[in-house]
């Protein structure tokens, strides 16, 4: 997990633009939206761009999606989950 | 009411200049983008979402900044008072083709959201816009060439018709090629011996294509 966790990391600092961050500056527990980070909608759709180019993945079902991207960790929690159930 | 061109950012050839003097300036040749994120980190540099945006985006951004830094509107106008008119010739083409790139492949189809969202170059304005709070008429036009009496005529018909008192006008213009921009804050006056320079075509066209320009005197009429 704590793989996964960097590369999201490094993802998101890198698809976002962060130049102003250093990945490990990000706090895998902090909000990814309106506060820690500040992502926005924009950022929110990139990122479901980014679950299904790299990794693979839809959220399934849609209504989940705000939970699973509310952090970093609950990204990598996703992932891991759907990689045990084969998906 | 004559409209005067209070100041004057134009960004060209890895230069920046206010009022014809030079602002910043890199003697390395190098990309518009990398000179713009340049110019950002050592003027700028307290407005993270810059990194966010296209470069038809950052190059508006720059020019604005550049031009109302030391002038802020709010001290004599309403956001709803100030209007921002730019020209453009390529549209947001550069973005356009890396939008294109990420839904080219049907077997690769990821269309990014936030390349989509600058797929449209009046976002250039929005940006502005948000960074200043014009809440005026906003407007971009396109067009094979610099048609400055149009420039002219679009903004004075704002302060006219449309309860306008200040405008950003000018053009920004981004192609693979070249970068060029040229912003002036207008304003009106009734004193025609002000000392600033009449808005009008000869006068865009004496500063822009000239890169020179006497805030200080001179008045063409």
């Amino acid at each position: 997990m704590g793989q996964l966790i960097d590369e999201l990391r490094q993802e998101i600092v890198r698809s976002f633009k962060l130049e102003q961050l250093n990945w490990q500056e990000i706090d895998p527990e902090a909000p990814l939206f309106n506060e820690g980070l500040g992502l926005d909608s924009i950022d929110a759709l990139e990122l479901l761009v980014i679950l299904e180019k790299k990794y693979g993945l839809k959220i399934l079902p849609a209504e989940d999606g705000k939970q699973i991207l509310s952090s970093v960790r609950s990204i990598a929690e996703y992932i891991t989950k759907r990689r045990v159930e084969g998906n | 009411m004559k409209l005067m061109i209070s100041d004057y950012c134009i960004v060209k050839n890895n230069s920046v200049l206010k009022n014809g003097l030079i602002m910043f300036e890199s003697d390395k040749e190098m990309e518009g983008k990398i000179f713009f994120d340049l110019f950002y980190r050592s003027q700028i540099n307290n407005y993270p979402k810059y990194y966010k945006m296209d470069e038809l985006s950052k190059l508006a951004f720059i020019t604005a900044e550049t031009l109302l830094q030391g002038n802020s509107i709010k001290d004599g106008y309403t956001n709803e008072e100030t209007a921002i008119v730019i020209n453009n010739s390529s549209s947001s083409l550069e973005t356009d083709k890396k939008y294109y790139e990420t839904i080219r492949n049907i077997n690769e189809f990821f269309p990014s959201p936030a390349l989509f969202v600058y797929t449209l170059p009046n976002i250039m304005i929005g940006e502005v816009c948000i960074r200043n709070k014009i809440m005026g008429e906003s407007i971009l036009f396109i067009s094979k060439e610099w048609d400055y009496n149009s420039l002219v005529s679009n903004v004075e018909s704002l302060f006219s018709c449309a309860g306008m008192k200040c405008c950003l006008a000018g053009i920004v213009e981004l192609s693979k090629e070249y970068y060029e921009s040229f912003l002036c804050l207008v304003e009106g006056n009734e004193n025609i011996h002000d000392p600033r320079i009449l808005f009008n075509e000869e006068n865009l066209k004496r500063i822009f294509e000239n890169r020179k320009g006497n805030l200080n005197g001179t008045i063409n009429r």
